[in-house]
């Protein structure tokens, strides 16, 4: 039966109906007796109406106890409809606290507006019905610690309920929802939906919906708040990927939705504007921005992309972090020497040496170098990056050391040109690298043209189009050929699908590999302009130079680790650093937080933890007062994006996994919502119905007025 | 302070009736701007000092040319009225619909005793007749100051009634009154409206003029009774009607209209005065309605 009563107990009021039956026998006892002149009236009345007095006697009697009846029942507050039907439901509320619901409409934001649909539900629900709410927004939890009966306490309780940054996972939510109910006092549960829908995350929903339908009996609603469209703002921005030398020219690529023709968007480095872009798109379009930018010096720089600020400010300011190392420890590991005429002769290394760092002593890398003979694991373990040059056959723990390099997220930069190389390279490069066996090969006379073929790698990224062209016709001499491996990339390619620059991941590691002569004899690429910035971008691609403090870029809601901080523990400064693990903190993104962070290890690699980020900005990693660690926490690009899902394919969703779906409730007034969640009053109808008996009463049953009342003379 | 006494239930506390018709007849004529019987006789009587202010229609010019004095002249009244009171002491005349109100009967007393009172004041002749199914007592018609403690004797001492037969008393009553004059009449008139106007048309007949004083007890006319009412016939006692006056209040009321508009109606049509008096009713009424019929008649 859809009634339900606000008040059931005023329904014994019901009794009183009888009232009028009772009164109408007992004045039947306590007839007066009175003498009077003349009976003659008396009696023609009498006989002339009693029949239709003994009728209308009896319609006032049945009119009465019909307007006491209901009377007793608008006091019970009757319900049409409702979700919690007869207070023998529970209703749980998934509010979302997404990034998004931060958006600000008339009379505040969506979260406002969701709050305030939940809390005139929880008004509506008439009394016996219980309520948990359940928010969601950078995970899912319950707000109440139980159940609460539906009331002024759940509607306080839900002034606790905060704005979170992260993503609205759905499905998270359902599985919450799904432990909720299991505990719920009524074996019936609501489950209403209030979300903006926007950017769910709802990638296992079904299986979220089957634990749910699982949990008992429940119907789902969705009731959908917020005003259509968002704001524009920055989605993402890229910097290159790779290090970046302090003065280096660079150019920072974002993304952005804008609000008007020509919006000026501005890129800040440490709270200074370096930089401004111009939208150039259409508004609420995405549009591609650059921002050319010269790197600062060695350290953290906490940069921003920027638009002026609207309705939804939460993604008007995009985070980043800009790590700049103070140097780049390079050891160049080659075999020896081979002077003479001999066009394979070897000695390419000193002019890979030069190039990085001309007098020894570069702006940026720190260059040793070393007999491949005399290779060792700790001169591999103190270089960000070891460059190989026709190193021959490498001793065994000289391997060991290479490949442990590569899986602690170390580098290696082979450069082969020896064709005499090609034996070695088939038993101990190949295995080391993962590539095919090599082979001799002599470039001819008329071909030494090379194609770059990932003209978009952060190794070329920024160059001129004319320096690539330069870098092509290099004329590019070569007696060793290497063929593509499985999973590498390949930079650039000479005639006949030779590969000349290939580069890769191997056990958790960068890798590339160069196969060129290098002989300023023997090429004419060391004579070429493009030397220099070649090698220079490959080391600074490879290199994982030790910083100071780790960097990581994260989204709001995910877990705030930052890895590797260095490479090795034995780094007298890291050691010092971690000595006390207590005095390990994270400070912010969200404003005045500060928590402690965990420390582990991998190896002798420190990792750190700081929970999930809670909003947009920074995070900073602090041992005591040292930064050792800085995280740009941005705003899932999903919860700024302007589409708004349509609830029904996750109605199809939900009914496909069992879960009964009542209904999208996003289009019904607030009031509609209201009465479909609470149910439709009736007391107001039944209050006029029975105004109107009593009135119709009284119209029946109105008294003898005096009238014709002789006044004598 | 007239008003005041003139109500019926402030003359009913009095009990004497001769102080009753006293009281109400002063304080009737107290509350008139003019005697209305004051010149009705131009028979001399005396003079009197004129006193300033007073009318001088009646000042005599020769006695103020010989002693420069201004004389009234004062005349008795006299007339040749014979007023015949008739009242009903029927059962029905015996109802009161609420303690503090005299009955109709009572009512019709006092009344009477006032009429007489008045009429004797006047130097008018005036008899009594009560009767119920037949003539009871009798006082015949004397112009005698006196004569007023003989008719108030009767009324103190009305007897309990008995059922009407209004029609017949009022043919026999017509029958026996030999010289024409005025009929007071003091009734409920509860008989058939055909009986009661044939005895009354007996009395035009006979060339008397008519006065119907028709009492009605409030009640009798608003039917206002709370609940159910058993009712029981006062002239035939066991006769009882059971009902809910607050449902048949507005056809009772309907009937009763009827009928009296009936007997206004016939009566107006005879040239015959009815005055619906209810016992709430001062009496300044009943007594005005007389003079009004009086000042026509003479």
């Amino acid at each position: 039966m859809p009634i339900s009563f606000g008040n059931p107990a005023l329904l014994f009021g019901a009794a009183a109906a009888a009232l009028p039956l009772i009164i109408h026998f007992l004045s039947r006892r306590r007839v007066r007796r009175r003498q009077f002149s003349d009976l003659r009236f008396l009696t023609e009345v009498r006989a002339h109406r009693s029949r239709s007095l003994g009728l209308r006697r009896w319609l006032l009697l049945l009119l009465r106890m019909l307007a006491l009846l209901l009377i007793a029942l608008a006091a019970a507050a009757p319900r049409w409809g409702g979700l919690a039907g007869g207070g023998g439901r529970a209703v749980l509320c998934i509010i979302d606290t997404s990034a998004s619901m931060s958006t600000q409409q008339e009379g505040g934001t969506r979260l406002d507006a969701a709050v305030a649909a939940c809390a005139g539900m929880i008004d509506a629900l008439p009394s016996g019905a219980s309520v948990q709410i359940v928010t969601a927004g950078d995970g899912a939890a319950p707000l109440f610690d139980d159940w609460l009966p539906a009331g002024a306490g759940a509607v306080d309780g839900l002034e606790t309920v905060r704005q979170a940054y992260g993503v609205f996972d759905l499905a998270e939510a359902l599985r919450v929802a799904a432990r909720q109910v299991e505990t719920a006092p009524q074996a019936r549960v609501e489950v209403v939906v209030i979300s903006d829908l926007q950017a769910s995350r709802s990638a296992d929903l079904a299986a979220a919906a089957s634990r749910l339908a699982g949990a008992g009996s429940v119907r789902v609603l969705v009731r959908r708040v917020g005003d259509e469209g968002t704001g524009g703002g920055v989605r993402t921005v890229t910097l290159p990927g790779r290090v970046l030398l302090a003065g280096e020219r660079i150019t920072v690529a974002a993304t952005a939705v804008t609000d008007r023709a020509g919006e000026v968007f501005a890129l800040t480095l440490d709270g200074e504007t370096v930089a401004e872009a111009v939208a150039a798109g259409p508004p609420g379009g995405s549009v591609p921005l650059e921002f050319a930018v010269t790197v600062p010096g060695p350290g953290l720089h906490r940069g921003s992309v920027r638009k002026t600020s609207d309705a939804f400010p939460a993604d008007d300011e995009r985070p980043f972090v800009l790590a700049v190392p103070d140097e780049i420890a390079v050891l160049v590991a080659h075999g020896p020497d081979r002077p003479g005429a001999d066009p394979t002769g070897r000695g390419g290394w000193r002019v890979v040496a030069a190039a990085l760092a001309p007098d020894g002593e570069g702006d940026l890398f720190r260059v040793r170098t070393l007999p491949a003979d005399r290779l060792t694991t700790a001169a591999v373990d103190a270089a960000a990056l070891t460059i190989l040059v026709d190193p021959g056959t490498p001793g065994r723990q000289a391997l060991a050391g290479l490949r442990s390099e590569l899986e602690t997220g170390g580098a290696l930069f082979v450069l082969v040109g020896d064709p005499t190389q090609a034996a070695d390279l088939a038993n101990t490069w190949q295995p080391l690298l993962g590539l095919p066996p090599g082979a001799e090969f002599e470039t001819s006379d008329t071909d030494r043209h090379a194609a770059v073929t990932a003209s978009d790698h952060p190794v070329f990224a920024g160059l001129p189009a004319d320096a690539l062209r330069t870098l092509e016709d290099v004329g590019w001499r070569r007696w060793f050929q290497v063929a593509e491996g499985q999973g590498t990339t390949l930079l650039a390619m000479a005639a006949g699908d030779d590969p000349v620059l290939q580069a890769g991941t191997r056990f958790g590691g960068r890798w590339a590999l160069l196969t060129a002569h290098l002989q300023p004899d023997a090429s004419d690429l060391p004579g070429s302009s493009m030397i220099l910035p070649l090698l220079r971008r490959l080391g600074t691609w490879l290199a994982r130079p030790r910083l100071l403090a780790a960097v990581a870029e994260v989204r709001v809601g995910e877990p705030l680790t930052l890895e590797p901080l260095a490479p090795a523990a034995t780094d007298p400064r890291l050691a010092a650093t971690f000595a006390d693990p207590a005095a390990l903190m994270v400070a912010g993104p969200a404003e005045g937080s500060r928590r402690g962070a965990i420390l582990s290890w991998r190896g002798d690699t420190p990792l750190l933890a700081g929970g999930p980020a809670t909003a947009p900005g920074f995070a900073t990693f602090l041992a005591g007062t040292d930064t050792v660690g800085l995280a740009a926490c941005g705003l899932d690009p999903a919860e700024s994006g302007l589409d708004r899902q349509d609830p029904a394919p996750w109605g199809a969703e939900l009914a496909a996994a069992g879960l009964t779906y009542a209904g999208d409730l996003t289009s019904t007034l607030a009031a509609d919502f209201l009465g479909a969640v609470g149910g439709r009053p009736l007391a107001p109808w039944i209050f006029g119905l029975a105004a109107l008996l009593l009135a119709l009463e009284l119209w029946i049953g109105r008294g003898a007025a005096p009238e014709n009342r002789p006044t004598g003379g | 302070m007239s008003e005041t006494l003139l109500t019926p239930e402030t003359v009913g506390r009095l009990g004497r009736l001769d102080l009753v018709a006293r009281l109400v007849v002063e304080g009737f004529l107290a509350g008139l701007h003019r005697s209305p019987y004051h010149g009705f006789s131009a028979e001399f009587a005396e003079y009197r000092q004129y006193i300033p202010g007073e009318p001088t229609v009646n000042l005599d010019w020769r006695v103020y040319a010989k002693t420069d004095r201004h004389y009234q002249k004062v005349f008795t009244e006299e007339t040749n009225l014979r007023a015949h009171l008739l009242l009903d002491c029927s059962a029905s005349m015996d109802f009161s619909g609420d303690p503090s109100r005299p009955s109709k009967k009572q009512y019709a007393a006092y009344l009477a005793a006032a009429l007489t009172y008045l009429l004797l004041h006047q130097n008018d002749a005036v008899g009594l007749t009560t009767f119920a199914d037949k003539p009871l007592e009798r006082v015949p018609v004397r112009s005698m100051r006196r004569h007023l403690f003989q008719v108030l004797k009767v009324l103190q001492d009305l007897p309990a009634g008995t059922e009407t037969r209004l029609g017949d008393v009022l043919h026999r009553v017509a029958e026996s009154a030999q010289r024409r004059g005025l009929v007071l009449l003091l009734s409920d008139l509860m008989d058939e409206p055909e009986s009661v106007l044939s005895g009354l048309k007996h009395f035009r007949h006979r060339g008397h003029e008519v006065v119907v004083f028709h009492l009605l007890d409030p009640r009798e006319v608003d039917l206002d009774y709370d609940g159910e009412v058993e009712f029981e016939d006062l002239e035939e006692p066991g006769r009882r009607v059971r009902l809910e006056p607050a449902h048949l209040g507005d056809d009772y009321r309907r009937r009763s209209v009827e009928w009296r508009h009936e007997l206004q109606h016939e009566c107006r049509k005879r040239l015959i005065d009815l005055v619906e008096i209810t016992t709430d009713t001062p009496f300044d009424r009943g007594l005005g309605a007389y003079l009004r019929k009086r000042r026509r008649l003479y």
